[in-house]
């Protein structure tokens, strides 16, 4: 009974948590279509079925809170108040605390917040709000007051259990003054169920189709399947010796066959794994409209926000945290990005500014980008300000690049604003984007037009699990080089490579490339003089540049096993893993070694 | 004491999972294994002309169609009119009672309840049957 009791509240965890997300994002769209039926009548029932959960459950706090929130939204839903600013900034507030007890709940705690102004605030907004809708007094008035009273003791209690049955036909328990309004109450939820009903028809099939897992199964059955990966990358390995040495033997054409069949269902079942863990990117963006609205108004700014591509799928890891960066900077462009009004106008732009966000795959990768149509960054001040802080030298800046520069603003320590604002503030800046992007080996990109506007682009690989490698070998040690960043495989012989600035370069077509050795970057020294080398031409975001090593080994699919204890960003590796032969291998980590490349600081 | 037999089929009816879980968990307390279950009204409706229905436990409040909807359909339609329906109420629609109980519905419950209370409902709604 405990494990069942278990389970019912973890499902009640995420179906609360499921549930508090749609609330937003709703009430964003009430304050922008005005008042909908329909949607408050959504918002209604969120708030309305959790409490229903929470009181079988004992979470009393959750219980006050919805309760107290249900009343206001029950009489928006009647048409008995109206919507104002005050009355939805009250109820989003209440569903930031919901969202912190269901915290509680989910990690165990029995902490108890202190939750009674917010309930004093529910029921002054709602008195407010009622007060201003005077005319809306179709309704007894003793109904009216004597719900709010009520709310936190009563709700609890199971009244109409001691109501015998011959009760039920004759008298409602409800006092029977109210028997007039219930007609018109119930025909408002009653009108839209009828013509929701041909809507229904899809809906229903999905739900039957969908299967609630714990997420902790999925994992293992990934874990599992790199296993499965590793296995049958060992035995292809395998049987390609085999095959050379008795390679007539119809036997081992058998085997070779069979084997190529494990290889084709294994790369499937990869894929079908894959797919299961990947969710919509709607989960994370429907929080936007939301931190958008607030953090407008916050400031006084005036903001329209686009969303686009939010049915784009990724891995729920990357779902779990790619939130924060990307909220990060979504205020970094309202913030620092969008002109106040008055600016705009006299630029000739709208006052309105826009923040748009466009998710898409593009192959191996999800692209999203956050584009704002504000100032730009101000690359001079950026310079000047980093030479203030140390970051460079006068002279370093003065040779910077563009992208060079932009990149400045990643470096830690780093802020343009001189007072850290509020918003953007809460101690971090972009360095964190950058850091919490790298950790899902992704990487971020910065364009910026003066009075245009600027865009994040952020970059991540589709699966975080399993990669193409390229296998190559550089003073004697094996490493692993993502495949999907890699553009082409040039031989160069030493006296192809030139000098430029100070730098080695190789020409390609005749495109300059910097060109780096791996042995050097990892510490290994120089290769020895006169030997062939293999440029790898990498294609980190926009910047390209040759690494180059002793051998090519082959391509292989890789299974990233993370590495514990390892700081991953100063020693280049995504993880390790094991190769076809067995041998544990340390796989590249190219945005990494990008960074590090065409930054101003050298690791 | 006339009460739902163990081996009939109970449909419970709601849209938040949880809920359905709880309800479920309650009825097998009681010792109810046969359990299925809908996520609205609409989906009920559908498994009910299914057939072999002994007891359906519902909510009011869910989208496409609500708990009112649904025994007002089931209540007009031949095969099923007679079939024991409770309602699962919050306390907030407790003066809406009136109209469920008017659409004949067998008996409500408020939330939050226990399995006593269920156990007591369900023999209510058997004994009323049995007379």
């Amino acid at each position: 009974m405990t494990d069942d009791m278990q389970e019912i509240i973890s499902d009640f965890v995420t179906e609360a948590e499921e549930s508090l997300d749609r609330i937003d994002p709703l009430f964003v769209e009430l304050e922008t279509n005005g008042e909908d039926k329909e949607i408050l009548n959504d918002i209604f029932r969120c708030v309305h079925t959790l409490k229903g959960a929470a009181g079988f459950l004992g979470f009393q706090q959750v219980v006050d809170v919805a309760h107290t929130s249900e009343n206001i939204l029950k009489k928006l839903r009647e048409g008995d108040i109206a919507l104002s600013k005050r009355v939805v900034d009250v109820i989003l507030r209440s569903v930031d605390t919901l969202r912190v007890l269901i915290g509680h709940v989910k990690h165990g705690e029995n902490a108890i917040e202190n939750i009674a102004p917010l309930l004093a605030e529910l029921d002054a907004a709602l008195a407010e709000a009622s007060g201003n809708a005077g005319n809306g007094g179709s309704r007894p008035p003793a109904a009216a007051g004597a719900v709010p009273k009520a709310v936190p003791s009563e709700a609890p209690k199971a009244p109409p259990a001691k109501t015998s049955p011959e009760n039920v036909p004759g008298t409602p328990p409800a006092p029977g003054s109210s028997a007039v309004s219930p007609a018109p109450v119930a025909a408002a939820p009653a009108a839209p169920a009828v013509h929701e009903a041909d809507k229904a028809a899809p809906e229903r099939k999905d739900a039957v189709s969908n299967l609630r897992v714990d997420i902790g199964r999925i994992d293992k059955v990934m874990d599992l399947t790199g296993e499965v990966v590793l296995a049958r990358n060992r035995l292809l390995n395998l049987i390609a010796a085999i095959s050379a040495q008795y390679g007539d033997d119809p036997a081992v054409a058998n085997v070779m066959e069979t084997v190529s069949f494990l290889d084709l269902v294994t790369s499937d079942l990869q894929l079908s794994v894959m797919k299961m863990r990947m969710q919509a990117l709607q989960k994370v963006f429907g929080k936007f409209p939301r931190v958008v609205r607030d953090l407008a108004s916050a400031i006084g700014k005036e903001v329209d926000l686009k969303i686009t591509g939010e049915e784009t799928e990724v891995d729920r890891s990357v779902i779990e945290h790619i939130g924060d960066p990307l909220v990060h900077i979504i205020r970094n462009a309202i913030d620092h990005g969008l002109e106040p009004p008055e600016a705009r106008k006299a630029k000739g732009k709208p006052e309105r500014g826009v923040i748009s966000i466009d998710a898409s795959q593009k192959g191996n990768q999800i692209v999203i980008e956050i584009s704002d149509d504000g100032k730009g960054i101000d690359l001079d001040r950026v310079k000047r300000k980093a030479v203030d802080r140390g970051l460079l030298s006068a002279e370093e800046a003065e040779r910077m690049t563009e992208d060079a520069a932009i990149n400045l603003i990643f470096q830690a320590g780093f802020s343009t604003m001189d007072v850290a604002t509020e918003l953007s503030g809460r101690g971090v800046g972009m360095d964190v984007v950058k850091t919490s992007v790298a950790k899902l080996s992704g990487f971020v990109e910065v364009r910026t037009r003066k009075d245009e506007g600027t865009t994040f682009r952020v970059n991540i690989p589709l699966t975080l699990a399993i990669i193409q490698a390229l296998m190559v070998r550089t003073a004697g040690v094996q490493y692993a080089v993502p495949l999907s960043l890699i553009e082409e495989i040039v031989r160069v012989s030493p006296e192809e490579i030139d000098m430029a600035g100070g730098r080695r370069v190789f020409v390609l077509r005749e495109r300059v490339l910097p060109y780096f050795e791996l042995s050097e970057l990892l510490g290994k020294g120089p290769p020895p003089k006169d030997a062939v080398r293999y440029a790898v031409v990498v294609a980190v975001g926009d910047s390209r540049f040759c690494l180059s090593v002793d051998k090519l080994l082959g391509e292989e699919e890789v299974v990233i096993k993370p590495l514990d204890g390892l700081e991953t960003e100063s020693s280049h590796t995504l993880g390790s893993t094991i190769t076809g032969d067995g041998k544990v291998v340390l796989i590249l980590d190219l945005a990494s070694v990008s960074r590090s490349l065409t930054g101003t600081k050298r690791p | 004491m006339a009460t739902l037999d163990y081996k009939e089929k109970i449909l419970i009816v709601d849209d938040f999972v949880t809920m359905r879980r709880i309800v479920k968990n309650l009825l097998k307390q009681l010792g109810y294994e046969n359990i299925t279950e809908a996520e609205d009204g609409a989906q009920a409706f559908a498994k009910l002309k299914g057939g072999g229905f002994g007891f359906v436990v519902s909510d009011w409040n869910m989208p496409n169609l609500d708990g009112l909807g649904l025994i007002q359909k089931v209540r007009s339609d031949p095969e099923l009119k007679s079939l024991p329906f409770l309602m699962v109420t919050a306390e907030a629609e407790k003066e809406k009672v009136i109209e469920a109980i008017k659409a004949g519905v067998s008996n409500y419950v408020v939330k939050p309840f226990t399995a006593e209370i269920l156990k007591e409902k369900i023999e209510k709604i058997f004994e009323k049957l049995g007379k």
